[in-house]
């Protein structure tokens, strides 16, 4: 109803027009998006920490940015990485990198900073290193808390529904 | 959804007020954001240079959220709505010498339909 | 800005963008600052023994040789903490060539440093915290082995950055029943 009277007075070309600008923010954060996980050659180059197991480096809520590039991984990096088959990235310490002569495959284990026993327990059953491409990224940038949104929107999702409500109700209402 | 009305109408100032409005907030974010880095930095602490940032939002709020009245000291000088709609005239007011013809933006009138 | 509302969403939006601008200044300067860590590591002996691991996840259940090395740690990095400084990961690794792997490099000791006070170390006769093997499980062939003292420091917002501070070279023997 607001809409049909809003259509009345500004006419519909100029709610096509929102339409559209509503459209090319999406695109460009999509790009942008698309952009940098080219450029890092991570499938995610922005994460939000969600476990403590890093504790008190990284904590729930955090913001990591990732960088993959091609070049081996090291020791001593925190790396965010994903085993095949299962869907939760995690983000852990490498303790042991063995890099093979004529391949260059690296077999790599890590380790939580607040984990007393090593990752074994959590890659597939049997599976006793981690491969290169089963990292995501290296941690090389961090924000503390600024992830807290994604994290209260995981817990209560009826926020979200109240998040966007608001939003659409906002849009609805100013006119400029 | 009259009810939204006053939200969206309340606190308005003038158009020098909107421009002394904006370069204020400016200034002040900047600056605070600066003298953030340098407490914080001279005391060696990360979390005060973020309080002191929160401050200085706080300070910029307070001071061009409001309408106060220096924000209002040069009023629109609107033209005299005649009788006939042929011939107009300007009211008085303190500054005559402006005479910007602006659509009128309040939006309220119930003549408009 | 001619009403409240839009006077809110101005200002906020700018100091969000002040706040972004904050944070990548003091990212960018921190890794600037300066510091002169301390550092000294000694390594006393290296015995290698065999034996069998009791760990559920680790499936290969071969004896494999473990050495264990013995070491003092003498270090102040305490002047490492500066306004942005968190917490100083600290690790020795142990690294070598064997056949077959030019670089193998295994974490032995870790400690997180939360404090100017907690900085210096001063760590006798101590003991790797980590078992360290060999992928191949023996260390038959294995040479140019290095300790090597890390420190990374995490920053409480900012740049992730290594600093690799001390390097001595020493050589693994074989357990001495399968040297015989």
């Amino acid at each position: 109803m607001e809409l049909l009277s809003n259509a009345k007075k500004y006419g519909v070309r100029s709610l096509l027009l929102q339409g559209l600008t509503f459209l090319s923010v999406l695109t460009s954060a999509f790009m942008i998006w698309k952009g940098l996980s080219l450029f890092t050659n991570s499938e995610s180059p922005v994460v939000v920490v969600l476990s403590g197991s890093m504790k008190p480096a990284y904590d729930r809520g955090d913001i990591l940015f990732l960088h993959n590039g091609y070049s081996p991984i090291a020791v001593g990096e925190v790396v965010v990485y994903k085993i095949n088959d299962k869907p939760i990235p995690i983000v852990h310490r490498v303790m042991k990198v063995h890099t093979e002569n004529e391949t260059g495959k690296q077999y790599l284990l890590t380790k939580g900073d607040n984990n007393n026993a090593d990752d074994r327990g959590l890659y597939n059953p049997g599976q006793m290193w981690i491969q290169r491409d089963e990292i995501i990224g290296r941690v090389k940038g961090f924000v503390p808390y600024a992830g807290m949104g994604t994290i209260w929107m995981n817990d209560y999702p009826q926020l979200k529904m109240v998040l966007l409500g608001t939003l659409c109700v906002l849009s609805l209402f100013s006119n400029d | 959804m009259d009810f939204l009305r006053p939200v969206f109408e309340s606190g308005r100032i003038d158009f020098k007020g909107q421009s002394l409005a904006s370069s204020l907030a400016t200034m002040l974010l900047v600056c605070s954001g600066i003298a953030a880095f340098g407490v914080g930095y001279s005391m060696e602490r990360l979390s005060l240079c973020f309080y002191t940032y929160v401050l200085g939002i706080a300070v910029t709020y307070m001071v061009v959220l409001l309408p106060w009245p220096f924000f209002r000291r040069n009023p629109m000088v609107w033209l005299a709505r005649s009788s006939n709609g042929s011939k107009s005239t300007l009211v008085d007011s303190p500054n005559q010498s402006r005479k910007t013809l602006v659509e009128d933006v309040s939006d309220d009138s119930d003549d408009a339909h | 800005m001619y009403n409240i509302l839009q006077r809110l969403g101005g200002i906020t939006s700018f100091a969000m963008s002040t706040l972004m601008a904050l944070i990548v200044v003091i990212s960018l300067t921190t890794p600037l600052l300066p510091s002169n860590p301390t550092h000294e590591v000694t390594l006393h002996s290296v015995q290698t023994t065999t034996g069998r691991m009791v760990d559920p996840f680790d499936r290969t259940s071969r004896s494999a040789e473990y050495a264990r090395l013995t070491f003092d740690v003498d270090a102040d990095l305490s002047s490492m903490f500066n306004w942005n400084t968190k917490l100083l990961f600290a690790f020795i690794t142990a690294d070598f060539v064997s056949p077959g792997f030019d670089t193998n490099r295994v974490v032995i000791w870790d400690r997180i440093i939360r404090s100017k006070r907690q900085a210096k170390l001063r760590l006798r006769k101590h003991h790797n915290k980590y078992l360290l093997r060999n992928y191949a499980m023996s260390f038959r062939g294995v040479e140019a082995a290095n300790l090597t003292l890390h420190i990374n420091p995490v920053p409480y917002l900012g740049i992730m950055y290594d600093k690799s501070m001390v390097s001595i070279p020493f050589s693994i023997p074989r357990p001495e029943k399968a040297s015989k």
